[in-house]
Parts: C-alpha cells; sequence; structure tokens
C-alpha cells in the first residue's frame, strides 16, 4: 500500500518535472536582493516595491530615468511665486487598468486617501491644506505654508493614483491588488516567491514591449549571479561588485553602472566636547583616506563624496572632495588642543560591508590618536539607539556612526533638511549627531519657501559652501549602483535612488 | 497506549500556553521598534507615532499580550506589519516548500547515513570504516553556502541540468537544496548508527547470536537493527524538528520561499505578529514530534511499552 503510494507520488512528481521550465513568449525575470513588501504605493517605505508599484501606477508627477522631474498623468503645472498654490492640468482619456476614468475626482480620492493620515507616506501631504476640484481636468492643491519641494512630493512613489474603483473595492487591501495607469497591470504576488506584472495592452502612451515582467528575490550575492548566467534570470540587481569578474568576459551579459543618491557619511555627535569643535572635524576628514575605505570595503564600487549631498540631486554644487592629508589633520588636532588624540565609540549596523568601511576608519583615525572600539547591531536596533538620544544627554558619549541617505523625493531639502536641522533632531528625523546651526536653518528655509529654481538653487549653493567646511560629517563616498543583465534586454535601467524603471524594457535578437 | 496518547496531546496545551508567553515577551523585549522599521529610514516622529498607533503598539504590554491571545483564541493570528497580509496566510504559503525540503533532505540521508553507519560498523576498523566516516566527517564539516554554491555552479549553471533558485512545486528544484541540506543530516546520522551499532556489539545476546553460527548478516540486520535503531530515531527526530523550522542559510542561497527565510527577513523588520506566529509553529512541531519519537520507539521494540 505505501509502496504504491510512493510510486504514485514519484510518476506525478516526474510528470511534473518534465514540462519545460520556460514558456515562449517575451517574459523577463529580474533577480533582486529585495523582497516585496507591499503593492499598495501609499503604504510603501521601501525603494524596491515602490519601482514595481512605479511600474503598475503612475503618478501627476514622475522622475525620468536621469530624475528629472517630468509630467505624466498632468498634462502641465504652474504654481505661486510663494510656493503656497499648484494648480494641475490632468491629461485627458486615459483610464485606469479597470476602465474607470482618470480625473479630477480620482486624484482627490488618491489625496484625500493619504490626507487621512494613516499610510506610512501620509507625510507627503502634510504641507496640503485642501485639494480643489477646478474642473473635470483641472485640480489645485492649497498648502499651509510655503514648500518648494511639493513638486517631488508628487513625483514620490507614494503619492501614485490608484483606481478609485479599485480603491472602493478592496479597501486597505488594495496592497494585493493595485491598479493603476502604467504600462504593466498587476497579475499576481506570491508572498515570498514573486511578483508578476503583465503588459497593460490599451497603455496610453504607446505599446508595451515585453508581454510579463517577473520580479523574484534572490538574496544570496552569489546566487543571483548564477541566475543570471544560466539563463534564468535576465536582469539582476544589485550585481555584487566582488563577483564583477565573473560576468565580464560574459559575452552575453552587460554590466551598468550608475552613479546613485545614496550618499555614505561618518555621523559626529557634535553635542560631545571633542567633537563639537569643528576643527577636530575637519582634521577626522582630512585623516580619511577615502579612495581606500571604497576599494576596500565597498569592492570599487563608489565615488568620493564631493558635497553634502550626491551630484544625481538638483542644485548640487561640487565641492569636494576633501583632501586626504595626515599633515594638515594633525595640525588641526594639535591646534584644538588634542596632539595625541582622544577615545569615541563607533557605531555601525553590522551589515557587511558597512562594518567593513568603519573597521577602516577606525585604523585610519588611529593615525591622528582618535582611537576607539566599534559597537555594531543589525539595522533596526542601530536606528532604534540612534533616535533614543537626547539633545542635553547625548554629549556624554563621543559617537562616531556609520550614516548614509538617500533623498526619496529626489529633492535638495529631503537630503538636507532631515539630516543637518535642528528641527530635525531625533526622534523627530534623522539629525543623530544633533548638529545645530542658525545658518544652516535660515539656508534650509530659503530653499524651501520659492518653487523658483533660481532662488532655491542659489540658498543650496550657498548651504553646500557652508555645511562642507563646517564638517558636521566625515564625508566619504557616493554609492555607485551595479546591475547586469543578458545582452537582449534593453529599456530597463536603475534609478539613481535605487529603483529602476522597466516601462521601455524589450527583448531583442 | 491510547490512554498515554490523549494524556500526552492533552500535556501539550499548557506548554504551548507557557511558550506563548515566553514567546510574547522575547520579541517585544527585542531592542527596535516595529513602527519606525515600517514607517521607512527617512519617516519624520510624526508619521512613526502614527504608525504605531495604528498597529496598536502604544498600548501597554499586559493589554498587548491580552489582545494577542484573544485573538489567538479565535484562531487569528494578526497581520504582519510589514506586508500587511495575514500571517496564517504568509505561514502556509511558506510552510510546504519547506515541508517537501525537509521531507526530502530527511528521507534520503536516512537512508544515506543508516547504510553507511551499519557498513562503518560491519567493518570497524578496516578502510571501508575510515572511508565511511571520512566521507561523513565531511559532511559535518562542510559549509552548507559552500556546497549549495558549488551544487549549482556545478548542476544548474554549467551543465544546465537543473533550475538555479527557487521553488514552484517541481521535483527539480528540491534536487539541489535537498543534497545540500541533508548532507550534514547525513553525515550525523551515519555517526550515531555507527557508535550506536558498535554499542549493541557489546550486548551478550549478539555473542550468543554469532556463538550458535548465524551468519553475520543475520546478526546484524535481525539481531542488531532494531536496537541499534532506538538512539537513531530519537536523533532523527529532533533533526527533523530543526529541519522543519527551515534552514536560514540554504533557504538563502536557494532563494527557497520558505519559512527559515522568512524568520530572518521578520527579524530583521521585527515583525512582531509573525514572529510570534513562527515560534509557537516551531515549539508545537517540536513537542508534536517528541510525542511521535516516543510512539515509535514502542513500534521498534515491543518491549518498550506505556502505561
Amino acid at each position: 500500500m505505501k509502496a504504491k503510494h510512493l510510486v504514485l507520488a514519484a510518476l506525478m512528481v516526474l510528470t511534473i518535472a518534465a514540462v519545460p521550465v520556460f514558456a515562449a513568449g517575451k517574459d523577463i525575470i529580474y533577480a533582486s536582493d529585495s523582497t516585496t513588501k507591499t503593492l499598495d504605493p501609499h503604504n510603501t517605505s521601501d525603494t524596491y516595491s515602490g519601482a514595481i508599484e512605479r511600474a503598475i501606477c503612475q503618478g501627476l508627477l514622475g522622475f525620468d530615468k536621469n530624475m528629472n522631474i517630468i509630467p505624466l498623468l498632468a498634462e502641465s503645472y504652474t504654481y505661486n511665486d510663494s510656493a503656497t498654490e499648484f494648480t494641475f492640468k490632468l491629461r485627458k482619456g486615459i483610464t485606469f487598468q479597470d476602465g474607470a476614468p482618470f480625473n479630477a475626482k480620482a486624484v482627490k480620492v488618491n489625496i484625500d486617501r493619504l490626507m487621512t493620515g494613516k499610510y506610512v507616506r501620509s507625510s507627503l501631504m502634510d504641507p496640503v491644506k485642501e485639494l480643489k476640484i477646478i474642473d473635470d481636468y483641472t485640480v489645485k492643491f492649497l498648502l499651509k505654508q510655503p514648500f518648494g519641494a511639493f513638486l517631488n512630493a508628487l513625483a514620490h512613489p507614494g503619492a501614485l493614483m490608484l483606481s478609485p474603483a479599485a480603491l472602493e473595492k478592496y479597501g486597505d487591501d488594495i496592497g494585493s491588488h493595485p491598479v493603476g495607469t502604467g504600462p504593466f497591470m498587476f497579475q499576481e504576488w506570491v508572498s515570498g516567491s514573486y511578483v508578476l506584472i503583465k503588459k497593460n495592452p490599451n497603455y496610453w502612451r504607446g505599446t508595451v514591449k515585453v508581454d510579463s515582467i517577473k520580479f523574484v528575490p534572490i538574496p544570496e550575492n552569489g546566487s543571483r549571479v548564477a541566475m543570471l548566467r544560466a539563463g534564468q534570470a535576465q536582469y539582476i540587481y544589485p550585481m555584487p561588485a566582488e563577483l564583477l569578474k565573473l560576468v565580464e568576459n560574459d559575452p552575453n551579459i552587460d554590466v551598468i553602472k550608475q552613479p546613485s543618491i545614496i550618499e555614505r557619511y561618518l555621523i559626529f555627535n557634535t553635542k560631545s566636547k571633542v567633537l563639537s569643535d569643528e576643527r577636530v572635524r575637519q582634521a577626522i576628514n582630512y585623516a580619511l583616506d577615502k579612495k581606500a575605505i571604497i576599494n576596500i570595503a565597498w569592492g570599487g564600487a563608489a565615488t568620493e563624496a564631493d558635497s553634502v549631498f550626491p551630484a544625481a540631486l538638483p542644485f548640487f554644487k561640487k565641492e569636494g572632495p576633501w583632501p586626504y592629508d595626515l599633515a594638515k589633520a594633525k595640525e588641526l588636532m594639535k591646534a584644538a588642543g588634542y596632539p595625541n588624540g582622544f577615545k569615541v565609540v563607533f557605531l555601525t549596523p553590522n551589515a557587511s560591508a558597512r562594518l567593513r568601511a568603519t573597521q577602516m576608519v577606525q585604523q585610519q583615525l588611529q593615525a591622528i590618536g582618535i582611537t576607539g572600539e566599534i559597537q555594531s547591531m543589525d539595522v533596526a536596533s542601530f536606528y532604534d539607539m540612534l533616535s533614543k538620544n537626547k539633545p542635553d544627554t547625548v554629549g556624554d558619549q563621543a559617537f562616531i556612526a556609520f550614516g548614509g541617505w538617500s533623498s526619496s523625493t529626489g529633492d535638495a531639502d529631503w537630503a538636507t533638511r532631515p539630516l543637518l536641522s535642528t528641527e530635525a533632531f531625533p526622534p523627530n528625523m534623522s539629525n543623530y549627531g544633533f548638529f545645530e546651526d542658525k545658518t544652516v536653518d535660515n539656508l534650509i528655509k530659503a530653499g524651501l519657501t520659492s518653487a523658483d529654481p533660481k532662488v532655491r538653487g542659489t540658498a543650496y549653493a550657498q548651504m553646500q559652501d557652508y555645511i562642507w567646511s563646517k564638517a558636521p560629517w566625515g564625508y566619504l563616498f557616493v554609492d555607485t549602483l551595479i546591475a547586469a543583465k543578458a545582452k537582449n534586454i534593453q529599456g530597463i535601467y536603475p534609478m539613481a535612488d535605487g529603483a529602476f524603471t522597466v516601462e521601455e524594457a524589450e527583448i531583442v535578437q | 497506549m491510547l490512554k498515554y496518547f490523549i494524556r500526552r496531546c492533552l500535556s501539550i496545551l499548557p506548554v504551548l500556553l507557557v511558550v506563548s508567553i515566553l514567546v510574547f515577551l522575547f520579541v517585544h523585549l527585542l531592542p527596535g521598534d516595529p513602527a519606525r522599521v515600517v514607517a521607512g529610514p527617512d519617516a519624520d516622529e510624526a508619521t512613526i507615532n502614527r504608525i504605531r498607533t495604528e498597529l496598536g503598539l502604544d498600548k501597554s504590554l499586559p493589554e498587548q499580550y491580552l489582545t494577542y491571545m484573544g485573538r489567538l483564541f479565535r484562531g487569528d493570528l494578526g497581520k504582519s506589519l510589514s506586508s500587511k497580509l495575514p500571517v496564517a496566510q504568509e505561514i502556509a504559503l511558506r510552510f510546504p516548500p519547506t515541508l517537501y525540503l525537509a521531507l526530502t533532505s530527511l528521507a534520503w540521508s536516512i537512508i544515506i547515513g543508516i547504510l553507511f553507519g551499519a557498513y562503518a560498523a560491519m567493518h570497524r576498523g578496516k578502510w571501508q570504516d575510515y572511508t565511511a566516516m571520512i566521507v561523513a566527517v565531511s559532511g559535518i564539516s562542510m559549509p552548507q553556502f559552500w556546497l549549495g554554491l558549488l551544487l549549482m555552479q556545478l548542476f544548474a549553471v554549467h551543465l544546465g541540468w537543473l533550475p538555479v533558485t527557487g521553488f514552484t512545486g517541481k521535483f527539480k528544484e528540491l534536487i539541489l537544496p535537498s543534497l545540500t541540506l541533508g548532507a550534514s543530516v547525513a553525515a550525523i546520522i551515519a555517526r550515531f548508527t555507527l557508535s550506536s551499532f558498535l554499542d549493541v556489539f557489546q550486548e551478550e545476546y549478539i555473542n550468543t547470536a554469532r556463538a550458535k553460527g548465524l551468519p553475520e548478516r543475520v546478526v546484524m540486520w535481525k539481531h542488531a537493527f532494531r536496537n541499534a535503531l532506538i538512539p537513531v530515531v530519537t536523533m532523527v527526530g529532533l533533526q527533523f524538528g530543526f529541519l522543519l523550522g527551515g534552514s536560514v542559510v540554504v533557504e538563502t542561497v536557494f532563494a527557497w520561499p520558505g519559512l527559515g527565510r522568512y524568520m530572518i527577513e521578520s527579524v530583521s523588520v521585527r515583525d512582531y505578529p509573525v514572529l510570534q506566529a513562527l515560534l509557537l509553529l516551531y515549539s508545537f512541531q517540536f513537542v508534536i514530534i517528541n510525542l511521535l519519537v516516543d510512539m515509535l520507539y514502542a513500534v521498534i521494540n515491543p518491549e518498550i511499552r506505556y502505561k
């Protein structure tokens, strides 16, 4: 009896195994180290899920592949000088994938949903007082106060437009049934295994050139590369820098490198006695051999930081890189009264590259007498610990923490205000070093109170000059993103924020 | 026997109750704030507070425990903080892949392990013994991620016979991960079987059997085998318990959509409901497996009976 069952089971298994793995068709498998968390754009906090949502849904505005803001569902927009009123003319004749029309009412449903404050991305609409429907295809945002970066908030994946009919039908389960206006329609999500999207035959911007894209999480670097080499994935991201040699000579594989908007830096606890002295902070910057850290800890996949925020963001002004000059560093330490250095604590997440980088920093700073133990912990504990510091007690411990930031709105404001303004002291935002400077606060405000690029540009240029010399951070590097793909795949681009765009994906012969 | 079985089953309940409290405390006392993780790295305090309230994490611990237990008794494991999907659904998706992998690995490692162990025991001190044990020790010592990646390179990338990663329900996809996962288990079983046989060989009934001129084959399989099996069964039960928890390394290397990887993902985002459910499930599995192992003793050796 039992033996019979076994034979039967074996037979069944063999029949299933005989079915070919890949059906013919224009299907792409995208393998990534990340796992899809949700497909509800308003409730998404991770870049990867947001990027998949962007293939399904679109916002009033979007980014092109160089992260410039472009109108998408909005045809055009105007705003007043004080950046308190933004009016959008909507594109006509667009329908959601379930047939619901896209119009001012649909926009209102989405913005109202965000404005309930229940969702992760509700904060994008914090500046909004009211959304007015002017006519069927015109909407006007009235803001509580000037907010020059508002266009970026609308280009953010958190402000993507979902079908009002689908929202009505699924409520908050929309995260498993997203419906938008994008080039691909949601097909299936098996949590932990894959997300499958298929082409939207009625896409308003033209014909989509592939039938489907399947997003699979492959956490192990070696396995992801193996998938690509065996032809079982056509596009992988990230392509691990340490395995580049394996694929660089493969005639069927292309490697794509893209400068990112992810900057890495050392957070100085500026409230501690030793690190409150800007000469000490400058000395540390002189003592850091950024090139060595990039090559050894980061597999070469980065470029030296040359301003407070990366070059791929708007209003960037080149300031550096900060030269590596030990003599100067020692001189500054002496001038500050620490010729023999002092003790600090190094804090870092225990992810291996970041830990390696911190170890190198620890080693390099010994040259100017700064020594200390490394405390490494998992990411959640790391940020939990930093965000619990209080401005009046944090000064007791001189710490240097390994930090990193990606401005998810793609704007200069979001690359500085949450990190270096007084209002951003933890727990409110991420100024973990408690850097406090009136000039910086004022320049940040100046950058926000206008939507005019000229006015903003001047403010941010001044700000970058000023902050760079004040050295609230140890400026390290800007990540280079590396992806790899099968040669015959075109039109999938990595974005500077670590996301990707698949709208133009095609398979060529 | 039946009475014993029922009594044992009932005794599971208080065990699980205690486990539920421990699990709840353990999970909630982990450093790290789920609201902060859910909100993302660039969220402001207002957003984090909103989410904390939304997730019910602003209430006191005893209050949260009571809510949790109340739901648990109604069979509701809650929703994942990270995916917002029901935890029961999330686990139901990942349990079969882990179960299949555990069963396949265990099946071949029991066969190979016992054969190797018995073979080494029969040829004690000869080259066959040494060879078998060298293979076994290599099996234990080989890091799983290394073995896994090697097998993958050979069979999936170079020869192209098998899929590289993933599991969609095909037997083909089970081969490499189960070989990788089973290698160390097979080795442990082999070592255990060997030492168990050697113990049994010291017994007088074996001497008697040999003295009355029975062929070694009969002594081995008829007289020694059953008795040697008892400690092996205990060990196999334990291993099965561990395998059912999902192997983090193998599931990561082969991108296996199972429980081991899910556990790690959930720890890193402090997904309390998922962690609680998984830890409860693990405890439950171990209790059940122990019960089954005890039952098996009686089947293997009729002398062991329970009152």
